[in-house]
């Protein structure tokens, strides 16, 4: 299946991906009606670590087993047929079970809002549907993200 | 009499988890789900929510449709009462026999009810483990507006909770010394109670229920140390031991728990185990003991489902996980959260306001588990190390940062591996 890729020593802190990620699961679709309306700040699935120099962006892996969907109680968080590892934030009830279990803390847990849910990276569903990438793979200027098949299937990635 | 290739009790999160396993390597054979529920997968870490008014239907853990979709029969609503193991069949409560060709007891724990003086014949002493317990507490809403929880474990802290948001006054009585012994340190404890005391909920610690006072009507109880509470309910929520009536009649093993080896495959061949009825593997120690949890039930089930289709693929042991639902602010633990004894290290984080607080407990360098008060985004990363068992002495002042945890934490050559999606997620069956 393909993933995400990360190439920390291409990225460059420019958190173009967060601002994509937002704006590509956001209502208006808007960057900036996204974060001043939607109340989608600090919400992006795709998170940029930085430790000058060093910086890169994580989010799911979307493990062939998830350990998120084990501790998932509500049965929010499920494989699709596709391999993506969802959750589905109507049905979570924040018991952040995810959170716990989650070995590259890519599940979030949202607090501030009126209803407690959890978010992660959906590896935009329906960007993909639609011929897509990735939101933040796209708006990566730096190649620190590709969208590409696992280790497993091409052998070697050069990072 | 009926038959099936696989017949499955139970029908909660460890029978999905095995449902999961089985159709990964055998799509053709039958299945068979026998459950007394008439639900069947629900999530009985919701009830809580039932209780509060939400829908039953928002209690179901997979769609409806699940088990069509996964080619399941169902016999819900039906309890089996009888299983002749020798003979690979079993009798349901309307006399039918069913056979197997393999069978998964997921038939989970009851609740622990001590014997307590005067519990008898009052309408309004409950437990509080499954649908029909929580149906009947309910109900029985409008009738009290006081009650008594007894134990302070996650069940208890979590009625008494939400009898409190239902503006009942509620009264925790717990054995121990402190709150949530079993997934907190002491000074957690410490923070868990202050913050629900801040919700009006009452606690004696080191107190017992000795009687329940009144005739049909509940007056209060009467507690070890000598004080009186007055209240007009009882719920029980001590917390869950495996629930052997099935199985004490038969030759499977069961010693306070259901036996099981690695493979989830009880004491008879064909016969497997998997959820809060088994006693299974502690990743933190290696010890069998029972763990109910309901991600260590999902894993169980899986593992028990993979070897049930004969696939041979051994459980890596469960680690003990928690996640406090209820409260504003979010507690995390993982693993052992108390050290037993001198050789474990402890190092903590807290701010004078007791809104952050975390420890980490370590043996020989390796992370062996944690709690997370306040700031609990990324916490898993510190589960993923107890499982990976690195030696993380170089980089563990960093992980007490108040920042979020993360992968930059992580020594690069680890996390590469994982950038570039070397799935080691361990289940490669």
């Amino acid at each position: 299946m393909k993933k995400v890729i990360i190439v920390e020593d291409y990225c460059i802190a420019c958190y173009n991906c967060e601002v994509a990620c937002v704006a590509s699961h956001s209502r208006s679709e808007d960057p900036i009606k996204a974060y001043k309306r939607e109340g989608l700040r600090g919400r992006t699935n795709a998170v940029v670590e930085v430790a000058s120099p060093l910086a890169f962006s994580s989010m799911c892996r979307h493990c062939k087993h998830p350990w998120c969907m084990d501790a998932c109680i509500s049965g929010a968080i499920q494989r699709l047929d596709n391999g993506i590892v969802y959750l589905d934030e109507e049905r979570c009830v924040g018991c952040w079970g995810c959170v716990v279990g989650c070995p590259y803390g890519a599940a979030h847990p949202n607090l501030d809002g009126e209803r407690k849910h959890a978010f992660k990276c959906d590896l935009c569903i329906k960007r993909l549907d639609a011929g897509l990438n990735p939101a933040c793979v796209e708006a990566c200027p730096n190649k620190a993200l590709l969208y590409d098949e696992t280790i497993e299937v091409r052998e070697e990635v050069r990072t | 009499m009926s038959k099936s290739d696989y017949v499955i009790v139970g029908s909660n999160v460890a029978a999905v988890g095995a449902i999961d396993g089985i159709r990964r390597h055998d799509k053709k054979s039958s299945i068979l789900t026998i459950s007394y529920e008439s639900l069947g997968s629900y999530s009985k870490a919701m009830l809580a929510d039932y209780i509060k008014g939400s829908n039953s239907q928002w209690l179901e853990y997979r769609g409806k449709d699940y088990f069509k979709k996964m080619g399941v029969d169902c016999l819900f609503g039906r309890r089996v009462t009888a299983i002749k193991a020798d003979k690979s069949v079993l009798t349901t409560d309307n006399g039918e026999e069913v056979s197997y060709k393999k069978l998964l007891l997921g038939v989970g724990g009851v609740p622990f009810k001590p014997a307590i003086k005067g519990a008898e014949g009052k309408e309004l002493v409950f437990t509080f483990t499954d649908l029909f317990d929580a149906e009947k507490i309910r109900e029985a809403l409008p009738r009290f507006d006081s009650a008594v929880v007894i134990g302070a474990g996650f069940t208890g802290t979590e009625i008494a909770y939400t009898l409190n948001k239902l503006n009942k006054k509620v009264t925790v009585v717990e054995l121990g010394d402190r709150v949530l012994v079993k997934a907190l340190d002491p000074k957690s404890s410490e923070i868990a109670e202050s913050l629900m005391k801040g919700e009006g909920i009452e606690f004696y610690l080191n107190d017992t229920v000795e009687e329940i006072a009144g005739s049909s009507e509940i007056t209060g109880v009467s507690l070890k140390s000598g004080k009186f509470v007055p209240c007009q309910a009882v719920i029980t929520a001590i917390g869950v031991i495996p629930n052997g009536a099935l199985i004490k009649d038969t030759q499977i093993k069961f010693d306070r728990g259901l036996d099981v080896d690695d493979y989830m495959c009880t004491s008879v061949p064909n016969v497997y185990g998997a959820g809060d009825v088994v006693k299974a593997t502690d990743i933190t120690d290696g010890q069998k003991r029972s763990l109910p949890l309901w991600p260590l039930a999902f894993q169980q089930g899986l593992v028990a489902g993979i070897n049930m289709a004969g696939v041979k693929y051994p459980y890596a042991g469960g680690l003990p996980m928690n996640s406090l639902k209820f409260l504003k602010v979010p507690i995390l633990s993982a693993g052992i959260t108390t050290p037993p004894d001198a050789s474990y290290e402890t190092i903590s984080v807290s701010d004078p306001k007791g809104t952050f607080y975390r420890s980490l407990i370590l043996k020989e360098g390796r992370l062996k588990g944690f709690v997370t008060i306040g700031e609990v985004d990324g916490a898993g990363v510190l589960t993923g190390l107890i499982r990976s068992k690195a030696d993380i002495s170089g980089i563990k002042t960093r992980l007490l940062n108040k920042k979020k945890i993360g992968l930059m934490q992580m020594p690069r050559e680890w996390r590469n591996r994982i950038f570039t999606r070397r799935d080691e997620t361990d289940y490669h069956d």
